[in-house]
């Protein structure tokens, strides 16, 4: 009871340096609310781009490596992808699915390509000399190309390729919807093209089209069945994709995985270019950010604890006579470290206040400065590798909108644990030193 | 049969002064009655404040006891023996600045472990009213009270606790000739009314000729005074 109503009193009626301790208190806790608020944030807007890159993981080939290394043709050749691998990476129980996909170009004078205007107004092109059109067959082993699970393309007629293709004695396929109406093409019509792979005519019959959700597909793409790839013995694998089960997992799930890789020439990707760039800039603000922190942090604590070793050494008489009247040490010790902890919640509140604002204003300046500012200025920003980033595109502009800040209750609650604990430290410290003179000497000064 | 309330057996303390040792209390010992009013009287640097500062285990001896009621005070223990078992009344008034004088009183009482009977709040103006601080002056930050008030608070707040030993280092020595003998005069109601012991240490004469037993401290031992 005496503690609690010395420690008012004391603050109502000698607020001098408890004044100086609170605003050096506020201006401490909001320059590092403020960084940590802006770090939290960058911490999110990561996870947000990871989240929008999805959850695929492609083992592939690392020709870039393979080219900069000089590797001969018999070395090339044992970049090929491993199926065996792919089954033993697939027990991983983060994997949900994984994608053993084949793909060949073919061509036909037949037909003719679907032609699609991009972005930039230019028109992709599927046609070469002589008329004669080229496309895309893919398949994949046992389940939905990947394209369909993610929506990219969905059926509108007839049917998917299924395991039953792949005993039949007929070659099946699924065209898209824009091919078909240009080629006057329908479900049970026959089909022939050249491949270049197997070099010789292949004869299909149509059992399903497709329509196209993403622009980056441009139509001229072919669904089959694997059996087609599977002639001779031979296996020609494109691509290897495992869809993870959670977006947030794909770090690990690399960093794990990489070592049961068999070749130093292939790699597991989740787009990792892709989110190198769009995290790159985050990562540097994040960094500032760090350091701002850590440089307040460490200035702030030493000036909190010179300013209580002042606030608590004039009070040597005060505890000199509490002593000389029989009041314990820790009774000494709690006043005083509750007239700071009032001190220190005061500031704290003020500080999340000013703080939620503050950042508020930070944050739209960079998303307005730094973040969009680069998107207009640069398109490594854009994602155009459709073949991993299965979900769609990610821009700088969806990371700027996620780009918010909010004081959420973990975030206050961990301040405000790390700020009483300097604030107790910083006044036990001096504390210490004068209880441990004895209560003659603290009275004499 | 003497009622010895506190003692002072065998107490040595001394200091290093100009790479010398100088003794101050040397194998000290004295018996102190209940009910009495003891003063000590001695030179500057005779070492008195320094006894009081080991009597009111402010301080340590270097050799000897310190007894109260028989019992070593280092057994009681220091802290515990000031809050219970004595009140100290320093001459520099030693309030805390930033309370009322009722307040400085009411903060003494609710240190001390035994609950005191009774609104601690009207206890304490009814302790100032005696000392002559009505309650409009108890009701003032004690920085507002003149030297002599606020020694009279000083008082009062000693008196509070209710304890059986009063300690104080020349408690009379700021105030005016008259609150002076206010002062002593209710130190020796104290004494005869209420049983306390009160041991003053002080250079005054005056004092000292109002105690019941005058003490001086010489060559680090303590031997009566007799006055004609």
């Amino acid at each position: 009871m005496r503690i609690l109503k010395h420690s008012f009193l004391s603050l109502l009626r000698k607020p001098t340096k408890a004044v100086m301790i609170l605003v050096i208190l506020f201006v401490v806790f909001s320059m590092v609310f403020t960084g940590v608020i802006i770090q939290n944030s960058i911490a999110k807007s990561k996870e947000f781009v990871r989240l929008e890159l999805g959850a695929v993981v492609e083992y592939k080939a690392d020709y870039m490596k393979a080219y900069k290394d000089n590797l001969s043709e018999d070395e090339f050749a044992q970049m090929d992808l491993s199926k065996a691998t792919a089954d033993n990476i697939s027990n991983d129980n983060r994997v949900e699915k994984v994608y053993i996909n084949y793909s060949d170009y073919v061509e036909s004078s037949e037909y003719e390509a679907v032609t699609k205007e991009s972005s930039g107004g230019m028109v992709q092109m599927s046609v070469g000399f002589g008329g004669t059109a080229y496309f895309d067959l893919k398949a994949t082993d046992g389940i939905e190309p990947i394209e369909f699970d993610t929506k990219r393309v969905e059926i509108i007629d007839g049917r998917n390729i299924e395991s039953a293709d792949d005993t039949s004695d007929e070659n099946t396929i699924v065209i898209s919807e824009e091919f078909a109406n240009k080629n006057n093409l329908a479900i049970d019509d026959d089909m022939t093209f050249k491949s270049y792979a197997f070099n010789k005519e292949l004869d299909f019959r149509v059992v399903g089209i497709y329509k196209v959700n993403d622009s980056k597909i441009t139509g001229n793409e072919m669904y089959i069945s694997s059996k087609v790839f599977k002639t001779d013995g031979a296996e020609m694998i494109s691509s290897i994709y495992f869809k993870l089960n959670d977006p947030l997992e794909v770090d690990g799930f690399i960093n794990d995985q990489s070592v049961n890789l068999p070749s130093k020439y292939t790699v597991l990707d989740a787009g990792n270019s892709e989110y190198n760039k769009l995290t790159k800039p985050l990562d540097l603000m994040s960094m500032i950010a760090s350091i701002l922190i850590w440089v307040i942090f460490i200035a702030g604590a030493a000036i909190i604890i010179s300013l209580i070793t002042i606030f608590v050494r004039d009070r040597k008489f005060e505890v000199g006579l509490l002593l000389a009247s029989g009041e314990a040490r820790y009774k000494i010790i709690a006043q005083f470290v509750l007239e700071i902890i009032i001190v220190a919640i005061l500031a704290f509140g003020c500080s999340v206040l000013l703080s939620h604002q503050s950042s508020q204003l930070v944050s739209e300046w960079i998303v307005e400065n730094q973040l969009v500012e680069k998107e207009d200025g640069s398109d490594e920003l854009f994602i155009y590798d459709g073949m991993t980033n299965v979900n769609g595109d990610v821009k700088m502009e969806n990371v700027a909108k996620d780009f918010s800040v909010a004081i959420t209750f973990d975030v206050m609650k961990n301040l405000f644990i790390i700020s009483i604990g300097i604030v107790i430290i910083a006044s036990l410290i001096p504390l210490a030193i004068i209880l441990s003179y004895n209560p003659r000497q603290a009275l004499q000064d | 049969m003497k009622d010895i309330i506190f003692e002072l057996d065998n107490i040595s303390y001394g200091y290093i002064d100009g790479g010398k040792k100088r003794n101050i209390l040397n194998e000290l010992s004295y018996e102190f009655e209940r009910g009495k009013f003891y003063t000590i009287l001695g030179p500057s640097g005779s070492g008195k404040t320094t006894l009081l500062a080991i009597a009111s285990a402010l301080d340590a001896p270097e050799k000897g006891y310190v007894l109260f009621e028989g019992k070593d005070i280092k057994k009681i223990g220091h802290t515990k023996f000031r809050r219970n078992n004595m009140a100290i009344i320093f001459q520099k008034y030693n309030l805390t600045d930033y309370l009322t004088g009722v307040e400085n009183v009411e903060s003494n009482m609710m240190i001390v472990d035994k609950k005191i009977p009774g609104n601690n709040k009207d206890i304490a103006y009814k302790i100032l009213n005696s000392m002559g601080i009505v309650q409009s002056k108890a009701d003032r930050r004690v920085t507002k009270l003149s030297g002599g008030e606020q020694q009279r608070v000083a008082v009062a707040r000693a008196l509070s606790k209710d304890v059986p030993l009063i300690l104080g280092d020349e408690p009379t020595g700021a105030l005016d000739t008259a609150t002076s003998k206010e002062v002593i005069a209710l130190f020796k109601k104290l004494v005869k009314e209420y049983n306390k012991t009160i041991i003053l240490v002080t250079h005054s004469d005056d004092v000292a000729a109002n105690s019941d037993i005058s003490l001086r401290l010489k060559n680090g031992k303590l031997e009566e005074v007799k006055w004609d």
